[in-house]
């Protein structure tokens, strides 16, 4: 359409220089840095758009009705929403500080470090983010409640009944669930991003006499920023909207956080009131925006190249005897936030009744009921073609935007960037709505199949997905691109040809990370799947609402043996290994 | 569904499932007289010919797709349906009956048109009514049902009720200190010992609260001093009552008797039990519509029929749930509400009242 205006203009109607400018704006790579954008932004704002709009109407997103403010004065008249909002943000901070704290500091154990058993280090702390976070808080509610909690019962047994109790159900229990579960997530983003590191700048910091600490703090963790600031800004988003601790824990220690919130205008409204829902989301996005803000501020005017053209692998520091130290507090670490919440799913799963610990209750037969499922069967098959095919075909996508975010000079990046946040600014259960409103009309039939599902899942993985790739893409030396170019090659071959091959360890670990998160996404989609769409998270939550607790265990203990066959393997075949796409 | 808190009670969490029962086959000739005829009285043999008539013209349409619970209760009902009906198989739908309803609602003004029964608790069934989603029907069965279930506006069909009384762990209560009545809870050895599922929005511990603020002698003073006695409240009833069974409070409200069995059933041993107050137990009625533009409205209908049938009553309480029809036994005492004081909510009415309700309940439990 661009080409006809060009063609047809006359130079007295469009200027000598807008001509040249045009002409200079329509290579074939902002063509397709622009077909990118107009797709992820379609992704994005088309169901949230639906909802938006929705918000200013008297009706139901999707539905026809008049205009109205009312949704924004309920929300926003209130002083209980500022109140909450203040909470929300401290909790979620507290939480994201300490669990970035851990993430790096077991990072540099594993990759940095002459720790013993590193790999299989690496590995365990990962653990807890393949356990659904309502799960997760599922099994510390047994652990830590103050009369029956198992570890409770046992400090009462070990030290006599003066012994102190830990009720989980506090403010020091929700931060203490939400950044365990944090810690792993952070880790596993910043783990790769602390391998790829280039050590020649380091070195000449040692070679000029700082010491290890100095070295750390004054050019290794600067030179992680990126990846750093953008693992915490994702999971201090999702301590925003997340709902499993605030609902489970939160709620009987009358501790109110911006999901009751939100989830009271879902819950308590017939119909249930997503106007208002979607209105209160519009807080946590400009949350977002402002993060982003000050995340472009720290991080402008530096250069974050890690990845050069020349092969250094990055230094390992001897710890001395104090490596065994580091290896007893990684094994710390993955007893208590993997072992002990899993080994109470673990013995849900064996037990006729979840809570009632007695060898006379074991039983096979919460197994024997998920495995005679047919709807199980469907849904593990739905989860692993639809959850693995989107994961891989969001991972290429997102490693476009990256590049062209962190890359390129495209007069859309900003926009395209902050696009890229905003599915984690609204909760699943607001955005399913919005997809359900969005793609019922959609001209193209999507609706009632796996298709939808899918896209679901690529729209919902975009944060997390282009966070993961646009560490990487910053660490990239320009060099490698500048030479590519040098040579002839065009736009796509460098990206192909370059960039892709020494992104694919991140990328591929990414597509993992995401499986996991499509693998256990229940709110987003549980309006989107149907009969021949089921998915497992649909089915586990089908069996927590039927009462069986017990098979919810047995289901999240198959989950759990998929996702780690499927690392394990991964790190087996060299897919995930270190370093393994450098030059 | 057993479960209580979801299709019961204005739903609070309801889930629906899609297994089809397809592949079930009996012999074509248990169908031809069966029907109704299990019915035995002269109403059912006049809409037993009506029966065949609607049989014929259901398995033209072959299928029947409505967003049932996945408790066993449900899936003996589909399991023993389809064999009673060879050749039509049962759709289910997964989701909470509030998330359906909105979605179907969606749906409609897509012009997309997939369930032909719709169920769940009555504000759910209200809201859909008052929405224009659902078609009238009434069943010819509806004349065997207690007439105090029976849906004055004549487009709901009841499905079965779910009660709540007080639930105990057995090894924390001995028989000599249970609870009797609803004002026994309030005796202050309990305080802080009670849990129970936020009464907020909908669920079992709505339906209770309305139930005992409603009906004298308790009303709603009593309300507020059983929220002095500083009550436990959780979100998730299923996981609530993980932490009942395992010793973490000795007694909990808002658990239907039908979850009760359900626990029974996996575990005879599990030590927890119903008690009914003396004052009454709240209840709550489950219903069922036919949808407007139903793809398979005979088969929906042979469905409905189906339900409220004898046979169909007595599978339903075999499980847990208990019937509304005349004369139909259930083999378990915590389900059986012959000869039990109802404290019924008034239908329509405090469906519509929810919102003030949980304000009120909102400033009794959580603004002190």
């Amino acid at each position: 359409m661009s080409d006809t205006l060009v063609a047809r203009a006359e130079p007295q109607v469009l200027p000598w220089g807008w001509r040249l400018r045009l002409n200079a704006a329509l290579t074939p790579a902002n063509i397709a840095m622009g077909g990118i954008t107009l797709f992820v932004a379609f992704l994005v704002l088309y169901p949230l758009g639906t909802l938006l709009i929705g918000s200013f109407l008297t009706a139901t997103p999707g539905r026809t009705g008049t205009f109205t403010l009312q949704n924004y004065i309920s929300a926003y008249t209130d002083s209980a929403t500022y109140r909450i909002l203040l909470t929300t943000v401290v909790l979620a901070g507290v939480k994201t500080i300490l669990a970035t704290l851990l993430a790096v500091t077991f990072g540099l154990i594993v990759v940095r470090t002459d720790t013993p058993l590193r790999r299989l280090l690496e590995l365990l702390i990962a653990v807890p983010f393949f356990v659904p976070p309502i799960l997760e808080a599922i099994g510390w509610i047994m652990l830590l409640s103050p009369k029956a909690g198992a570890l409770n019962v046992a400090a009462q047994a070990l030290f006599g009944p003066g012994a102190p109790v830990f009720n989980i159900y506090s403010l020091g229990g929700m931060i203490w669930v939400l950044m365990l579960n944090s810690t792993a997530f952070i880790f596993l983003l910043v783990v790769n991003a602390l391998r790829s590191m280039d050590a020649s700048l380091e070195e000449a910091a040692f070679a000029s006499g700082a010491s290890s600490l100095q070295v750390a703090l004054r050019v290794t963790l600067p030179l992680m920023a990126p990846a750093i600031l953008g693992a915490a800004t994702l999971s201090f988003i999702r301590a925003l909207e997340a709902f499993e601790v605030p609902v489970l824990i939160g709620l009987p220690a009358k501790v109110f956080v911006f999901p009751n919130r939100i989830y009271a205008a879902i819950d308590y409204d017939r119909p249930s009131n997503y106007g208002l829902a979607t209105s209160l989301g519009v807080s946590l996005m400009v949350i977002t925006l402002v993060l982003i803000f000050l995340q472009n501020r720290i991080m402008r005017g530096k250069q974050y190249t890690l990845i050069s053209g020349k092969g250094y692998q990055p230094r390992i520091i001897r710890l001395g005897p104090a490596r065994y130290a580091a290896f007893a507090l990684c094994i710390l670490f993955f007893v208590v936030t993997a072992v002990l919440p899993i080994s109470q799913l673990l013995a849900g799963s064996l037990s006729r009744t979840f809570g009632l610990w007695d060898p006379a209750s074991l039983t096979l037969s919460n197994y024997a009921r998920i495995f005679t499922d047919d709807q199980m069967w469907r849904g593990l098959r739905n989860t692993l073609l639809v959850g693995g095919v989107t994961a891989l075909f969001a991972m290429v996508l997102c490693s476009f935007v990256a590049y062209v975010i962190v890359r390129t000079k495209f007069a859309g990046r900003r926009f395209l960037d902050l696009v890229s946040w905003l599915p984690w600014t609204v909760p699943g259960i607001v955005v399913g709505v919005g997809m359900l409103a969005a793609y019922i009309r959609f001209p193209v039939h999507v609706y009632g199949t796996v298709f939808l599902l899918g896209i679901a899942f690529v729209t919902g993985g975009i944060p997390l997905g282009v966070r993961l790739m646009s560490g990487i893409m910053m660490q990239i030396g320009a060099e490698l691109e500048e030479s590519a170019r040098v040579h002839g090659a065009q736009w796509g071959q460098t990206y192909r040809r370059v960039l892709l091959p020494l992104a694919r360890p991140a990328l591929l670990a990414g597509a993992l990370i995401l499986f996991v998160t499509f693998s256990r996404a229940l709110s987003s989609v549980v309006l989107l799947s149907g009969p021949g769409t089921e998915l497992l998270s649909v089915v586990l939550f089908k069996y927590f609402n039927a009462g069986r607790v017990e098979a919810v265990c047995a289901l999240a203990m198959l989950m759990l043996v998929i996702n780690l066959v499927g690392l394990a393997i991964a790190r087996r075949t060299g897919f995930l290994s270190a370093g393994g796409g450098h030059l | 569904m057993r479960q209580g808190k979801v299709l019961a009670s204005l739903i609070a969490l309801g889930l629906l499932m899609s297994a089809c029962g397809g592949g079930q086959t009996a012999g074509s000739s248990a169908a031809a007289g069966s029907g109704v005829a299990s019915g035995g009285k002269p109403a059912a043999s006049g809409a037993a010919a009506t029966n065949d008539q609607l049989y014929e013209a259901a398995k033209k349409e072959g299928e029947i797709v409505a967003n049932v619970q996945d408790s066993d209760s449900e899936r003996l009902a589909v399991d023993t349906f389809t064999k009673r009906y060879p050749g039509i198989k049962i759709t289910w739908q997964l989701g909470r009956g509030a998330d359906v309803a909105n979605k179907l609602t969606t749906q409609a003004q897509g012009n997309v048109f997939t369930h032909d029964v719709f169920s769940s608790g009555p504000h759910d069934m209200d809201g859909m009514r008052e929405a224009g989603m659902l078609e009238p029907y009434q069943s010819p069965e509806l004349a065997n049902v207690r007439p105090d279930f029976v849906d004055a506006n004549k487009v709901i069909d009841p499905q079965y009720v779910l009660v709540y009384g007080i639930t105990v762990n057995t090894k924390l209560v001995p028989p000599d200190q249970e609870p009797k009545s609803w004002n026994d809870l309030l005796d202050p050895k309990w305080k802080g010992k009670i849990a129970m599922q936020d009464p907020r929005g909908s669920g079992g511990t709505m339906t209770l609260l309305v139930g005992l603020s409603k009906y004298e002698p308790l009303g709603m003073d009593y309300i507020r001093k059983l929220a002095a006695q500083q009550p436990f409240i959780g979100r998730e009833t299923n996981q609530l009552l993980t932490q009942l069974v395992s010793g973490e409070f000795p007694i909990m409200l808002g658990v239907s008797a039908g979850q009760l069995v359900t626990q029974k059933d996996k575990n005879p041993s599990v030590p927890v039990k119903e008690i009914k107050p003396t004052e009454g137990i709240p209840m709550v009625l489950l219903g069922a519509g036919l949808m407007k533009n139903a793809p398979h409205p005979n088969a929906a209908r042979l469905w409905l029929d189906w339900r409220l049938s004898q046979e169909g009553q007595e599978v339903l309480g075999k499980e847990g749930q208990s019937p509304v029809r005349n004369g139909v036994p259930t083999p378990h005492e915590e389900t059986t509400i012959e000869g039990v004081k109802l404290l019924y909510l008034d239908k329509g009415q405090d469906t519509a009242n929810l919102p003030q309700y949980t304000k009120q309940w909102d400033d009794i439990f959580f603004k002190k």
